[in-house]
């Protein structure tokens, strides 16, 4: 009997629901999460997760010691992972015999289907940040992580700061050399942002020299293109503005930087306007007061090995303050938020002092949902092995005493 | 060769897909309409680093730019006056005035009378030094030298030795126009001292209000 010709179909069918895949994709997830935690320590971590992990990166090449490369193209952990989910989809769960004999199988395929699902929902809609809390006052706002922001804000003749209108790092990330103009509907003027860098020094003409790629000196200072610091992990964005009055006065040119720290300031029309470049501000829907933080060295480092906070926080709709204390794996968590201990420092200027790293995400609890799935698919498949194993080794007893008697 | 073919073309649809897809580019200008609504960081008052140390009510015309590892708070007026806010710790009043002296070649003084005066800093006693002329000084080992310049300074003894500076510098035409300025916003300057939560709580929150603001 001739065999039934198969249709393109049934073929990319059979390879995408193969075992050869699976053991493929498992392979390279093994060889991206390898490299990618060498190339972290020269490049710091959220580069090193942009590079390999990020769903921009079709392909990777790994650099590691300091840059040297290796000469092994691999694709994307993301774009793996993506092929694994429909691997195990098709070939795990759907083409894959049912029974009860395999019904364990299918479970935990489903549950670890589901975890890639959740990594995908992560990787898209997680946000995360930073709050940094001094004792002594009162912090309602964390700084995204990675993501930089123009800020312009009006202030009233007695110095207080108007809502800023916010410039987003979308915008803007893609400038380069390029110049990209910003109009406001309320301002009486238009912003042109210039030279746009992730990571920039902001030098004192008055004490350095200006090289090839430094910017123009503005009010005494100059930026300069600066090596990203993996220890420090932290993105100096900087560029350069031309402020544009629509009435006529002269422009206005600013320099900025997130180092700076404060609004560059300027009047039009009479009025006080600022300008800063602060990562971009993310207003949370409860305000933490830092009470205390503990924290302990490894012996002989500078490096924390615990540390704890205690804060009193205050939610939008609570009418008092609650009294949490903040560990490792014992975050706080609220509307959708959850708050971790993230960093610890002895106190700054004899204020005790911690970071908090804030994180939103949809799919927060959903790993642990998935790992239950999985282990009790794995136990019943067990059990059931067991059972089936033990019966086998009694019947083989009784069919030997039988054959004795 | 059938299957060949047609995967060959899958792929090529496939590619040709990325390819638009990553074509995609920003426009020339933007309409900015997102604003944010004000929070802690917005509020002066609130500590965020030991930058946030002074703050003071800064005039309408002078530009608050980047601070240095000296300069506290750091300003530009006009074409090329600066404007910083330091603090230095030990020497005295007489010696740290008779240094901004010797900048300018001038003779150096034996005491402080006769030295213009005001308050700031909670009612102590600030001393204020006018200098024009010939400005000539040493920055990183390089010669500086800059004709018609002028150095108004006010020096402030906050406890035990411990100075606030406030020191203009810049073209003496410039420096006539931003007296009244340096000496109202020397006298707005005060340090952003955090109060414990209990002491927050006594006050009336009307008060500290009024007390905030100031760039």
């Amino acid at each position: 009997m001739a065999k039934k010709k198969k249709n393109i179909g049934q073929y990319l069918l059979d390879f995408f629901s193969s075992f050869l895949l699976a053991v493929i994709c498992l392979v390279l997830l093994g060889l991206l999460v390898w490299f990618s935690t060498l190339e972290m320590q020269d490049i710091g971590l959220s580069r090193a997760l942009e590079k390999y992990y990020s769903h921009k990166t079709v392909f990777v090449i790994p650099e590691i010691n300091g840059g040297k490369m290796i000469y092994l193209p691999l694709p994307g952990a993301y774009w793996v992972c993506c092929v694994l989910f429909v691997n195990m989809s098709l070939g795990g769960i759907l083409r894959l015999r049912k029974g009860w004999r395999n019904i364990g199988v299918v479970i935990s395929h489903m549950g670890i289907a589901s975890l890639l699902l959740v990594g995908f929902v992560d990787h898209h809609e997680s946000i995360h940040g930073k709050m940094e809390a001094f004792q002594g006052a009162k912090y309602d706002y964390a700084t995204k992580f990675d993501y930089s922001s123009i800020e312009v804000s009006e202030f009233t003749a007695e110095g207080e700061k108007k809502r800023p209108y916010v410039i987003k790092h979308e915008m803007i990330k893609d400038l380069g050399d390029k110049m990209r103009r910003f109009t406001f509907k309320d301002l009486p003027f238009d912003l042109e942002v210039r030279h746009f860098r992730e990571n920039v020094a902001v030098l004192n003409a008055a004490n350095k020299v200006r090289g090839n790629k430094s910017g123009e000196i503005i009010d005494g200072f100059f930026l300069h293109p600066a090596e990203f610091d993996a220890k420090m992990d932290y993105f100096n964005y900087g560029c350069y503005l031309l402020v544009k009055p629509k009435n006529g006065e002269p422009d206005r040119k600013l320099l900025m930087c997130r180092s700076i720290g404060f609004p560059q300031t300027f009047d039009v029309d009479g009025k006080l306007y600022g300008i800063e470049m602060p990562n971009e501000i993310w207003n949370m829907p409860f305000s933490v007061d830092l009470i205390n933080s503990v924290g302990e060295y490894y012996p002989g480092t500078q490096k924390a090995s615990k540390f704890q906070s205690t804060i009193a926080w205050t939610g939008d709709d609570d009418e008092q303050d609650r009294i949490q204390t903040i560990k490792m794996n014992h975050p706080m968590r609220y509307k959708g938020f959850t708050l971790y201990q993230a960093s610890w420092n002895e106190p700054v200027n004899g204020l005790e002092y911690s970071g908090f790293e804030i994180v939103t995400n949809p799919a927060d609890q959903w790993p642990k949902v998935c790992l239950w799935i999985s282990a009790i698919g794995l136990c019943f498949h067990f059990a059931l092995k067991l059972s089936k194993y033990l019966g086998r080794e009694t019947r083989k007893e009784k069919g030997s005493k039988q054959s004795d008697e | 060769m059938k299957l060949k073919s047609n995967i060959s073309k899958i792929v090529s649809l496939v590619m040709l897909a990325v390819t638009l897809v990553s074509c995609k580019e920003l426009p020339k200008e933007v309409e900015v309409v997102e604003r944010r609504e004000l929070c802690q960081y917005d509020d002066p008052a609130v500590y965020r680093s030991s930058y946030h140390s002074w703050i003071g009510k800064q005039p309408l015309k002078w530009r608050k730019v980047s601070q240095t590892e000296f300069r506290l708070l750091n300003y530009a007026a006009g074409e090329a006056t600066q404007i910083a806010v330091g603090q230095v710790n030990g020497g005295g009043i007489l010696a740290n005035l008779n240094r901004w002296k010797r900048e300018f070649d001038q003779e150096v003084l034996e005491n402080l009378d006769g030295l213009e005066t005001f308050e700031m800093l909670d009612g102590r006693k600030a001393y204020v030094v006018q200098l024009r002329g010939t400005f000539q000084k040493k920055m990183s080992g390089m010669p500086v030298k800059a004709e018609d310049w002028g150095v108004t300074g006010v020096i402030c003894d906050v406890s035990g030795g411990s100075l606030v500076t406030v020191k203009m510098m810049g073209p003496e035409v410039e420096i006539e126009n931003e007296q009244e300025n340096l000496i109202n916003f020397a006298k707005s300057l005060r340090l952003n001292i955090l109060q414990t939560p209990t002491e927050r709580s006594k006050k009336d929150t009307t008060e500290d209000k009024a007390d905030g603001g100031g760039y």
